[in-house]
């Protein structure tokens, strides 16, 4: 028997431009009830394997998929595959507890907070966050619109509460994130909702605003767990599980206990968060093996030393490739304003848009795949993810130089 | 470039009336191919060429020795040839360069793993050109809301039948959404009856009659299946613990859902099969990701699917037409129960099934010990025998064996020789 004690990493505490306060946070210590088998990384990326650039589901890190695949058959002497074992079984119980407190300890989020394993996608949160956190379809909630993705969140809401969109970025093509100052908020709105990073349009929050109502929501999707974050800046975080920390079908909500157990008499069972907090994410059958995935990732990230060291190779990936588009004297260019590009997803065209099918098609030779933008915006687009390897970022950028060289 | 093709396998499409005998019981499992010609769908794979590792099932007796037999009711267990299947290209799926969880859901590669999914599913229950087949997520536990959320407005009348537990959950789900009566409940017989269908008094207005196939805690299970009286109302049923495991006459219903987690897959995919013309009429406060349009009209891909699940459920679905199909799986599910019953019922009342013999389920048996004092001590000695997750399910008590396609028969005759042996040592 072996003990896996989660802790905070000091890495966490470093190099923090916003200090927050971190209330009272005791790590939890989780019994794993087998042994555990440690897998070393590959030194190097499979020859095999491609470096793919998909927007979500996205790459995932190679030895938690090598991990998987050496325990999928029959998970550490447990005789049957994690797909197997009944969700109230004492094996599944230990990995879906030990993936929400290693999540815990990577974001440190607070005691007074819930952590969900859902199912349904963000889409379902779009309107599982009004019907929880609205008393009535009367009540008002402002949503702030920097992307597709929130945009769509706040007409899902138009069936459940009274939206009003306090700001938009879809005049200036989804490039900018509003000054909170100049932000007007609803004296008597429920909540604020953000869309933290647009994976489409690559914009990014790199700070947040402040609710009047002190319920910040946020959709965290396409960066959840590449940064730290004050939790307790937030009343609810939700995120689909695939880009950054497993597989599809799992969502991961995690929502201030007190916003629990309001929900309107009209929300599905399976949308209602008291019925998933009291019945720790087992009320149905969960997504268990894509939970037992985030487990894996979760581990992982800590092995890496934990989000403050996860970001900072984030933020060198990224540098390298806008220096590289930045650098191109305008064959390559990047809408995004400077301040707010997201670390996640760099959306890019080229000056000559009739080279970008020949520039995806020549990448992809090359085994660098799904550079594709999004059929609503065109042009290209390299997701660059927490398992994207900064080898696959270098390989990238040296392939466009020597593509503009070709072509300029 | 390899070509994939699926083709129905010759006497899924004969016209024949498959006569099944449970013992003592006298009930007639008939199977009747719809009047619609069926055709084949064909489904080229344009993934480059595959490397395919197929590993060749272990004999039972060579069985892997670390593998348990797991009779858990879902999840439960998968067949053996296709988690060495997954597990051998977990890493890189087939030349792609990638793990399937790791691709794009609009990719080529996703792409053709959920054609040929809904395709193999299609040949496997002949499932006629007129219905959609949508992969979901959320569980049968979501569809109890999206079923009157699609097919009736809240103040529509619909018929609930409640043989257990889960039907009297859709019941008590759809009363958010429509205005639902219970036509009929096995709850004061403890759920071990399916009710007469000539008795039945139906509501004449009522938009639909839903049904759960089998309840997967008490063991019961429909052989055969109630029409509505109102010509326009439909059938729908929740077969989640039943699903593919025998011949169904899917022209019968309006909407059949399941959760793979039982016959077909790991937790986390939910297959919806819907006759097109009772899709588009949602009631307005539908979650978008419940208004099965949004999911007939985006191919299951409006927002991304569970997708490692439907590629799970697609490796499953190959297994079983390469089995012969569900005449031969239903063959080998009634062999299977029909020995575990037998035991049961020679026990000289050892061992009691309470369920009436004629709706005894093919797949979850529960039973008790006529010394209840026993049952904590056979779960456990049948554990170190490695026969786990036989304990009853929690509002139930007793033991319930779960004995799903996957489960081999080696398994169940592990599992009687145990009971007999049990029953020597302790009568």
């Amino acid at each position: 028997m072996s003990m896996a004690t989660t802790s905070p990493h000091t890495a966490l505490f470093q190099n923090r431009t916003n200090p927050f306060t971190l209330s009272s946070f005791k790590p939890t210590s989780i019994k794993c009830a087998t042994q555990l088998h440690t897998q070393a990384p590959p030194l190097t990326h499979s020859q095999d394997r491609v470096f793919n650039f998909a927007a979500g589901p996205a790459t995932l890190p190679e030895n938690v998929l090598l991990r998987a695949q050496s325990e999928l058959y029959n998970w550490r002497g447990s005789g049957m595959s994690v797909m197997e074992m009944s969700h109230r079984g004492k094996e599944f119980l230990s990995i879906i507890q030990k993936a929400e407190s290693d999540l815990r300890a990577l974001l440190q989020i607070p005691p007074e907070y819930s952590v969900l394993f859902l199912q349904g996608g963000a889409t379902s949160q779009f309107a599982a966050v009004p019907l929880n956190l609205c008393s009535s379809p009367d009540s008002a909630v402002d949503y702030v619109v920097t992307g597709s993705w929130s945009d769509k969140a706040a007409k899902e809401a138009q069936k459940y509460s009274k939206p009003t969109v306090i700001w938009s970025g879809k005049s200036e093509k989804y490039t900018k994130i509003p000054s909170f100052h100049d932000l007007e908020l609803n004296e008597n709105s429920g909540y604020l909702h953000i869309c933290a990073n647009e994976t489409i349009h690559g914009v990014e929050y790199k700070d947040y605003p402040v609710p009047k109502s002190g319920v910040l929501v946020a959709d965290m999707s396409s960066n959840f767990c590449s940064k730290p974050v004050d939790v307790s800046r937030f009343g609810v975080i939700y995120a689909g599980a695939q880009k950054n920390v497993g597989p599809s079908g799992v969502t991961i909500v995690i929502i201030r206990k007190d916003l629990i157990g309001n929900a309107q008499g009209f929300t599905p069972v399976m949308f209602d968060y008291k019925i998933h907090d009291e019945n720790n994410s087992l009320y149905n059958t969960p997504p268990c093996y894509g939970i037992y995935m985030c487990g894996l990732v979760f581990e992982d990230l800590l092995e890496q030393g934990g989000l403050g060291e996860v970001e900072r190779k984030n933020q060198k990936k990224a540098e390298i490739l806008y220096s590289a588009i930045d650098g191109s004297k305008g064959f390559y260019k990047c809408p995004v304003e400077k301040s707010v590009r997201s670390l996640m997803n760099v959306p890019f065209t080229l000056e000559k848009s009739e080279l970008e099918g020949e520039f995806i098609k020549e990448a992809a030779k090359e085994k660098m795949v799904q550079l594709k933008g999004h059929r609503s915006v065109g042009g290209m687009r390299a997701s660059i993810y927490n398992a994207m390897p900064l080898a696959g970022v270098e390989k990238l950028v040296a392939f466009m130089k020597d593509f503009q060289a070709r072509h300029a | 470039m390899s070509s994939i093709s699926t083709s129905p396998h010759s006497h899924l499409l004969l016209p024949q009336n498959q006569n099944h005998f449970l013992s003592e019981s006298g009930t007639h499992a008939s199977f009747t191919p719809s009047p619609r010609p069926f055709r084949p769908i064909s489904i080229k794979c344009t993934s480059t060429p595959a490397q395919v590792q197929t590993h060749d099932p272990l004999p039972a007796q060579t069985r892997a020795q670390e593998r348990v037999f797991n009779f858990a009711a879902g999840p439960a267990t998968l067949p053996e040839t296709v988690l060495r299947r997954a597990q051998s290209e977990l890493h890189v799926w087939r030349g792609s360069g990638m793990s399937v969880m790791e691709m794009s859901h609009r990719g080529k590669e996703f792409k053709s793993i959920i054609e040929k999914a809904e395709s193999d599913l299609r040949t496997l229950l002949q499932i006629p050109s007129e219905y959609s087949v949508l992969f979901l997520q959320g569980g049968a536990t979501t569809q109890f809301a999206a079923v009157p959320l699609n097919l009736c407005s809240p103040a529509d009348a619909v018929d609930y039948i409640i043989t257990g537990s889960w039907s009297d959950k859709a019941f008590k789900e759809a009363q958010k959404f429509s205005k639902p009566t219970i036509i009929w409940s096995g709850k004061p017989e403890k759920y071990t009856k399916v009710p007469s269908f000539e008795a039945l008094q139906q509501n004449p207005d009522a938009k639909y009659l839903h049904i759960c196939a089998n309840e997967t805690i008490h063991g019961v299970e429909y052989k055969n299946y109630p029409t509505p009286k109102n010509p326009n109302a439909v059938l729908v049923a929740d077969m989640s613990s039943n699903f593919c495991s025998k011949p169904v006459d899917v022209s019968k219903f309006g909407v059949i859902y399941a959760g793979a987690q039982k016959n077909v897959g790991p937790s986390g995919v939910t297959i919806v099969i819907i006759r097109n013309d009772l899709i588009g009429h949602a009631q307005e406060s539908t979650p978008i990701m419940l208004d099965y349009k949004i999911h007939a009209e985006n191919n299951s891909l409006y927002n991304t699917p569970p997708c490692y699940g439907i590629y799970m459920c697609g490796l499953v679905f190959e297994d079983l037409l390469e089995q012969g199909g569900l005449g031969e799986v239903e063959k080998k599910n009634v062999k299977k129960a029909e020995v575990l019953y037998n035991t049961i019922d020679g026990s000289n009342g050892f061992y009691k099934c309470p369920v009436e013999k004629s709706v005894r389920s093919l797949m979850n048996v529960p039973f008790t010990l006529e010394k209840p004092e026993l049952e904590g001590e056979f779960i456990k000695e049948a554990a170190k025998e490695n026969m786990v997750q036989l304990k009853g399910h929690r509002s139930v008590g007793g033991m319930r064996a779960s004995i799903y396609n996957a489960m081999p028969l080696a398994g169940v005759q592990k599992l009687v020789a145990f009971m007999k042996d049990f029953q020597a040592r302790h009568a």
